[in-house]
């Protein structure tokens, strides 16, 4: 059974605009995914498709301008505001991927400690263990938030939920800013935790890094899961790929055609109305300009679009 | 030259070690460096030494052969790898992007700024959207109107760690390269110049055109590369 269930994920923004007009923004809209026991689940997609506010949402930390409904679910049960607090830093676990959330106040090493001691472990140890797997110096656990390098201060992040012993862990883009080997060995981290019964979901721009390590790529644009695949799908021309948009990020990467996909992804503010891809997609149909395709599953995974077979 | 370090040097704390001693490098206008190097080698300080966010513990920066002014807008721009410490998290995008000096018209939408965005602050942006601000900012109308004189450095050198307070509200950001999901790929192969050796390494961040200091991993489009 699925540890993570995420269903009909909608968020949407608050806005003032005007003296007296409020105006709403939809910023997600009908997410879906699950992540098992076992398993990395990578989500990828453009700046702005949507990754961060769903790590959010799952832990709770949404701004209070946002409005958010549909189904998140934790173990089997509904993983409400109440849930989300107890849990927070225990059995669930994010690495932000803003670093302004180190303590600036505090050392790392005590921050990183401090995350041991949640899940009730003596903390010194693990702390210099997952320090120096991280190629961290040991002198580094005295030094504070700001005397750390942007590249040290991503590790630490990922440290503070790697001790963390939480059985879902959310990684909101960990990597960036870490050279090849660095990243590669965060990625390998998230999937021994994995080997060993956690659920990962692990957020990233790298669609290569991803590949190399995750069970299941989610691909969000424009605020929506366009296509849920397994990785051993993204191979070959990428016939086995299900959505046009997967299909174009898969040949624009280096080692396949490089060709890259032209125009932007559509801001939350001027929506398409039928499929969210339809400006971009050169299967588009008039169908597609008018209709929004519904999520439906397809051999093993699921696509939001009309002619995928 | 457009850009000289000569002789850099640098340490945090006065008694403390070297960061690192006698780096040397010049940028010529129109030229692109890149600086790589291990995690943590001292690649920011370096471009922060550059960009007159910092004052060197020796050696001197050149900017078309004079020293590069501390006070007031300075004519190298740094763009940090981490938008959500290069920004006051309670000013509107609007005054932020406004401190580089007017930009040019069509630079915000050639960057992918929706105009919507200029309304609000930067906790409520995606970490990408935030750093295109932060480029945009760098390669405002400023640079080219370098006497215009800038009332607040501490919000861009925040990542000095001027910054300790902690900040309410904090939320989310990144260094993630605008509209750039493959890094690798679309890095525009930077001009490695074996003469910059930090920390004893290669080449980091990057040099953009004598003006700019870019300080991502995730180098440069080609976008960015024509302003
Ligand atoms: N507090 C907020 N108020 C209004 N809109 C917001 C807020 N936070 C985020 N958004 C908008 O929601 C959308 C999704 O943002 P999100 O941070 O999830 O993107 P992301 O996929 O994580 O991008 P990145 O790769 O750049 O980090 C963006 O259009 C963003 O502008
Ligand atoms: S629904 Fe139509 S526009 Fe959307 S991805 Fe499929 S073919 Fe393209
Ligand atoms: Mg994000």
């Amino acid at each position: 059974m699925a540890l993570l269930e995420v269903e009909g994920l909608t968020v949407s923004f608050r806005r003032q605009s005007g003296l007296f007009r409020q105006r709403t923004m939809e910023v997600i809209h009908g997410l879906e995914l699950t992540v098992d026991a076992g398993q990395v689940v990578a989500v990828v997609g453009s700046s702005g498709s949507g990754k961060s506010l769903l790590a959010h949402a799952i832990m709770g930390l949404l701004p209070d301008n946002a409005h958010y409904s549909g189904s998140i679910r934790y173990d089997g049960a509904p993983l409400d505001a109440a849930r989300q607090a107890a849990l927070r830093g225990k059995e669930i676990a994010i690495v932000p991927q803003s670093v302004t959330y180190l303590d600036p106040l505090m050392r790392v090493g005590k921050q990183v400690r401090h995350a041991v001691a949640a899940s009730g472990e003596g903390g010194e140890q693990l702390q210099k263990q997952v320090f120096a797997r991280n190629g961290l110096a040991e002198e580094t656990a005295r030094l504070y938030p700001h005397e750390l390098s942007g590249g040290m201060a991503r590790r630490v992040l990922a440290s503070t939920a790697i001790v963390s012993g939480a059985k879902l862990i959310v990684a909101d883009e960990p990597t960036p800013g870490l050279n090849e080997e660095a990243a590669r060995e965060t990625a390998r981290q998230f999937r021994e935790l994995a080997d060993a019964g956690c659920a990962v979901l692990f957020i990233t721009h790298d669609i290569q890094l991803a590949l190399s390590f995750a069970d299941r790529i989610v691909v969000l644009y424009a605020g929506t899961v366009m296509e849920n695949a397994a990785a051993a799908d993204f191979a070959g021309d990428g016939e086995r790929l299900r959505h046009p948009y997967t299909k174009a990020l898969w040949q624009a990467l280096p080692g396949n055609d490089f060709k890259p996909l032209g125009g932007s992804q559509p801001h939350p503010d001027k929506l398409p109305p039928g499929c969210l891809f339809a400006p971009r997609c050169s299967h588009a149909s008039e169908e597609c300009g008018s209709q929004r395709p519904e999520f439906m599953p397809l051999r093993d995974g699921a696509v939001r679009c009309f002619y995928a077979s | 030259m457009l850009l000289e370090g000569k002789g850099l040097g640098y340490r945090y704390d006065r008694r403390g070690d070297w960061i690192f001693r006698d780096r040397n490098l010049s940028v010529a206008a129109g030229e692109i460096v890149g600086i790589a190097g291990p995690s943590g080698c001292g690649k920011t300080t370096f471009a922060k030494l550059l960009a007159g966010c910092a004052i060197p513990g020796e050696g001197e920066v050149l900017y078309g052969g004079m020293p590069l002014a501390v006070k007031g807008y300075s004519p190298v721009q740094m763009v940090f790898q981490h938008p959500e410490r290069a920004v006051n998290p309670r000013w509107r995008m609007q005054r932020i992007v406004a401190e580089g000096g007017m930009p040019e018209p069509g630079l915000l939408e050639a960057m992918g700024i929706a105009e919507e965005w200029l309304g609000r602050r930067p906790g409520e942006l995606s970490g990408g959207e935030l750093q295109r601000f932060c480029i945009a900012r760098a390669l405002g109308g400023g640079h080219k109107d370098a006497d215009r004189r800038r009332d607040d450095d501490d919000a861009r050198c925040a990542d000095a760690g001027a910054n300790l307070e902690r900040r309410a509200g904090n939320r989310e950001a990144a260094p993630a390269w605008p509209g750039l999901h493959q890094p690798r790929a679309a890095a525009a192969a930077p001009v490695v110049r074996p003469d910059c050796r930090v920390g004893g390494l290669t080449v980091c961040c990057l040099l953009l055109i004598g003006a700019v200091v870019l300080d991502c991993q995730d180098v440069v489009s080609a976008r960015v590369k024509q302003q």
